[in-house]
């Protein structure tokens, strides 16, 4: 190869692989959980059979209605498209799980159904019959394989020690047991204090699962940690530190002022759209005890402080720190952002999208997607639902950023929001996009901008031609909600 | 008050038995829960929850109180014990929120049963209680005052079989709060009706007997002035008002009274008693009432032989002399436009039945009603409510007709149509501070019309009735009005605060 071929090789890989970061396409319709797993959500319920525990009658049959219980539960969640199947992301994580599971082939010997859960939330899952759930907002806010794989691991340990099965067990016991029954006909026979005494003895309930909950969790942690050192996956106890920040995403700041984002897109802005205009007690400086704190009695995990000293002993020497690779990333974060579009919540989406902005992503998708909030959100006050498409969060919860983008949204006067809809239809990233992706607009423009208000049936027709014309395309699951209305 | 569960037990029913779920059911049968919005200076900031959670003793209860600010996020949560409480009215003054309740072991509807129950273990007496709570959730102090409470059957509950017997206080109570000072408080019993100042740390300023005894009271400030307009039960039947102002900036609570009468001594009816949004000042706005026509009002023929000889508009002050009212009579030739039965000439003739008056911010007094177009066939005269009118009065009595606004027609009705059936709009104020604008909601039969005053703009058009879901609009925080949509098929309600 001549040395100008070798640059010309070179410029065109590079070329190629930018084509590929801007054009990567996320998961499917097909691949949303109802389609792509209805095959085990029927055998779930089929090998899913409660066993023979308890020689009491009613008690087996407690039992096998919390069995089934969690069997609607999952098969449910898989029907509402709580999960999704990526290719990409999925053998990241189950690359994990077998990593795991070839290392410690005495404890772990069944076949994972792993599922990607599309909550922002930080956490993973299982509920036992070796199903483990991951969520996205796990796998965004993971720094590194080895963070991710101890959240795994721990949550393999419990499917390991069978603590989601013992749970219904003693649940079951208890709810048919004589000193619940006779203290729920106290309550009856009671005149006087009758929510406190039923309070009592489910808090009383509650505290006793609670501990149990968290011996639970000590020991899922142990032999996580155990999973981890055979797997040669390196363990740092500041993990679960960082795991207990979990809870301040939107607590985070922007790097540039807002206005600078929407002068990037030629966005009318007004400082005061981001001032809370309003003598209301959201204004306010109140200081309640705090109504949302779970009593310390009644916390199901352990202190993340706690946790990070009991483990510290098992710390690996030289821990290893292998960041979790971009495009897993960036599938994760996209496909993030597009369930929080779907589900409704505008504000946090754009947040998420200013703080990936942030990061210096180029990837015209973010601009797609800033554009269809703002076709969202102006569809949204035409149906007199703007205040739910922001869904409003109290200061005390969130950055100073978030605060004001929440202001402006709310705030924006109506015609300006109509604008910046007319903007985005004109910008210059929609011809690097696809045609699902332009389709779309066509779709959201003509819900939001239509002079007239449309009708149920003309909007279910568009929902329609477009999954026709986008058969397969992600963005169907949006037309699907329409049509649902 | 509405029975609601509380989520605790809603969780926990999923996992019950059918006789747990009775036990579940039983106790949340008892959790009542009532919902106030809480006001400042007119405005609404907040709103509270007020939930009787279950009985503790012979007559006392476990309560919650939840209080959310204008969004509906809740912000904190107070629990106390006392004896049966009827919350009667809420307001909010430099961070601490004032809680009026009757507390009697007789209060509300009960059964026969209930209240001879009730009756033999009352005892403490019936009282007044106003409960100071701070944004930090404490109760900083209570206050209470002996009351003789009213009672009568009840008749249209229950079986035939069931007696009912209400208890109530006979005028009711209202809070309002004084900017920078603290609450004025009016109640009224069967033997005595009071004014009472308090601060914000719930300490009693004056009390201030009031010496007049009527059917209706109907409390405003503005700043530091008190007014109660009292309403009596005379011939013409919708005049008889009368004002009564108090200072609580003076010590004495000096009062002054003003029969709402014009100069001719014909009585005023009021439509509003408001404050101004630009002055802050009270104003009350309404119609001259004709003497010779003072007992027909009620039909489209009452409507059409000038029941009204024209409208007013006073605007309040400290002092009696601080009183400013401006007529509109329709027999002033100053009035272009009105003839003088008060119906409005022109190319679509019609008559005002005029439901509310609002000030807008440049002092502008605003009639707002619903146009009834006569029509005469052969003689026979037919009526039918057309448009929304907007009627201005300048300082000087000057009334224009501002505009029509095309609402929901009615289909023609004879003379004996009564107007308050016939006629389905009704009117609410909301008011921009921020943006110095005035909305007005008209709410009619078929939809519902959001209007801008300033700019004479009509913003939005919404269907009552979209499919098998039912709208309905109320006034909200500042600017913003809550929507509530009844979905019929998934027999679901969704709340919504939306801006203008």
């Amino acid at each position: 190869m001549t040395r100008a071929s070798l640059l010309l090789f070179c410029i065109l890989s590079g070329l190629l692989h930018t084509a590929y970061g801007q054009t990567t396409s996320l998961y499917s319709y097909q691949d949303l959980s109802h389609l792509y797993y209805q095959a085990q959500k029927d055998s779930l319920k089929k090998v899913w059979a409660c066993p023979d525990v308890f020689k009491e009658r009613d008690t087996q049959k407690k039992l096998r209605e919390l069995w089934d219980q969690r069997t609607e539960n999952i098969t449910d969640a898989i029907i509402h498209d709580d999960y999704v199947h990526d290719q990409d992301v999925y053998n990241y994580i189950i690359g994990i799980v077998r990593q795991i599971a070839a290392a410690n082939p005495q404890l772990v010997s069944f076949s994972d159904l792993v599922l990607l859960d599309r909550s922002p939330s930080v956490n993973a899952y299982t509920i036992g019959g070796h199903v483990l759930a991951v969520n996205l907002g796990l796998i965004v806010f993971s720094r590194t394989r080895e963070e991710l794989a101890l959240a795994i691991a721990h949550e393999m340990s419990h499917d390991i020690l069978r603590h989601y099965e013992n749970g219904m067990q003693e649940r079951a016991a208890w709810l048919t047991s004589d000193e619940y029954k006779q203290s729920l006909k106290d309550v009856l026979s009671s005149r006087y204090d009758r929510l406190t005494k039923l309070h009592h003895i489910l808090e009383n309930y509650t505290f006793s699962r609670s501990r149990h909950q968290r011996y639970h969790e000590t020991e899922a942690d142990s032999l996580a940690i155990i999973l981890l050192k055979k797997s040669n996956i390196s363990f740092d106890s500041r993990y679960f530190l960082h795991l207990d920040s979990a809870d301040g995403d939107y607590l985070q700041h922007l790097q540039q002022p807002l206005k600078t984002y929407f002068a990037a897109y030629q966005l009318p802005y007004e400082d005061s759209w981001t001032i809370r205009r309003s003598h209301g007690l959201s204004t306010r400086t109140y200081n309640f005890s705090d109504t949302s704190h779970i009593e310390d009695s009644v916390k199901t995990h352990p202190d993340c402080v706690q946790r990070c000293e009991q483990t510290r002993r098992w710390n690996s020497a030289n821990p290893q720190s292998t960041p979790i690779p971009a495009a897993v990333r960036e599938k994760a974060s996209k496909m993030l952002i597009w369930n929080l579009y779907t589900s409704g919540t505008l504000t946090p989406c754009l947040y998420r999208i200013l703080l990936e902005k942030d990061k210096g992503v180029k990837d015209p998708w973010y601009d797609f997607m800033v554009s269809n909030i703002f076709y969202g959100l102006y569809y949204a006050d035409r149906q007199l639902n703007r205040f739910n498409a922001i869904g409003i969060i109290q200061k005390e919860y969130i950055s100073r950023d978030y605060y004001a983008l929440q202001n402006l949204l709310d705030q924006m006067p109506r015609d300006n929001l109509r604008q910046s809809c007319e903007t985005f239809g004109k910008e210059a990233f929609w011809t690097s996009l696809q045609n699902p992706e332009r389709n779309l607009k066509e779709l959201l423009k003509f819900m939001a901008l239509n002079t007239d208000v449309l009708n149920q049936k003309q909007l279910a027709k568009a929902a329609h031609d477009y999954s026709a014309d986008n058969s397969g395309s992600m963005y169907c699951e949006f037309a699907d909600n329409l049509s649902k209305k | 008050m509405t029975r609601v569960f509380c989520p605790l037990l809603l969780i926990l029913i999923a996992t019950a038995t059918q006789a747990q779920t009775k036990v579940f059911k039983e106790v949340g049968e008892d959790i009542a829960t009532e919902v106030k919005a809480i006001t400042q200076d007119n405005t609404l900031v907040g709103y509270l929850a007020f939930t009787r959670l279950e009985k503790t003793d012979i007559d006392s209860f476990n309560y919650r109180v939840t209080i959310m600010d204008e969004n509906l996020n809740d912000i904190g949560t107070v629990n106390f014990r006392q004896r049966n409480l009827e919350l009667m009215s809420v307001s909010f003054e430099q961070d601490v929120l004032c809680l009026g309740y009757l507390e009697a072991a007789m209060a509300g509807v009960l059964t026969g049963k209930e209240a001879r129950q009730a009756y033999r273990h009352a005892n403490m007496q019936n009282q007044i209680l106003l409960q100071f709570i701070s944004l930090s959730g404490k109760i900083i102090n209570r206050f209470t005052s002996p009351v003789t409470l009213s009672s009568t059957p009840v008749t249209g509950t229950g079986s035939a079989w069931t007696y009912h017997m209400a208890s109530y206080l006979k005028n009711g109570m209202q809070i309002k709060n004084l900017a920078g000072k603290g609450f004025c408080v009016f109640y009224g019993d069967e033997d005595k009706k009071e004014i009472l100042i308090l601060d914000t740390a719930g300490k009693l300023i004056r009390r201030k007997k009031v010496t007049v005894d009527y059917p209706y009271y109907f409390l405003q400030t503005s700043g530091t002035d008190i007014y109660l307009l009292t309403k009596m039960h005379i011939t013409p039947a919708e005049g008889g008002y009368q004002l009564h102002s108090y200072s609580a900036a003076d010590s004495t609570l000096k009062e002054f009274v003003l029969d709402l009468k014009d100069k001719q001594g014909n009585w005023l009816k009021v439509l509003s008693f408001d404050n101004d949004p630009s002055s802050n000042k009270t104003f009350v706005g309404g119609c001259i009432i004709n003497p010779d026509r003072e007992k027909d009002f009620t039909t489209a023929h009452d409507l059409s032989r000038a029941p009204y000889l024209g409208v007013f508009s006073m605007t309040l002050g400290t002092n009696k002399n601080d009183v400013k009212t401006t007529y509109s009579y329709w027999s002033n030739e100053n009035i272009p436009g009105v003839n003088k039965d008060g119906l409005f000439a022109g190319d679509n003739e019609f008559y005002a039945r005029y439901q509310t008056v609002f000030r807008d911010f440049s002092g502008t007094t605003v009639f707002v009603g619903s146009a009834l177009v006569e029509k005469r066939l052969l003689g026979a005269a037919k009526y039918k409510f057309a448009d929304a009118v907007f009627v201005t009065q300048d300082a000087k009595g000057k009334l224009i007709l501002d505009t029509h606004l095309p609402c929901d027609e009615t289909s023609y009705f004879g003379p004996a149509g009564q107007l308050d059936q016939m006629d389905h709009k009704d009117f609410y104020k909301v008011v921009n501070q921020d943006t110095h604008t005035n909305f007005i909601i008209v709410d009619d039969a078929t939809n519902i019309y959001i209007y801008n005053f300033n700019n004479r703009k009509l913003m939005r058009t919404i269907s009552h009735k979209d499919g098998r879901t039912i709208i309905k609009v109320f006034p909200a925080k500042e600017g913003h009005i809550l929507v509530s949509e009844y979905n019929g098929k998934e027999k679901q309600t969704r709340f919504s605060i939306e801006a203008l």
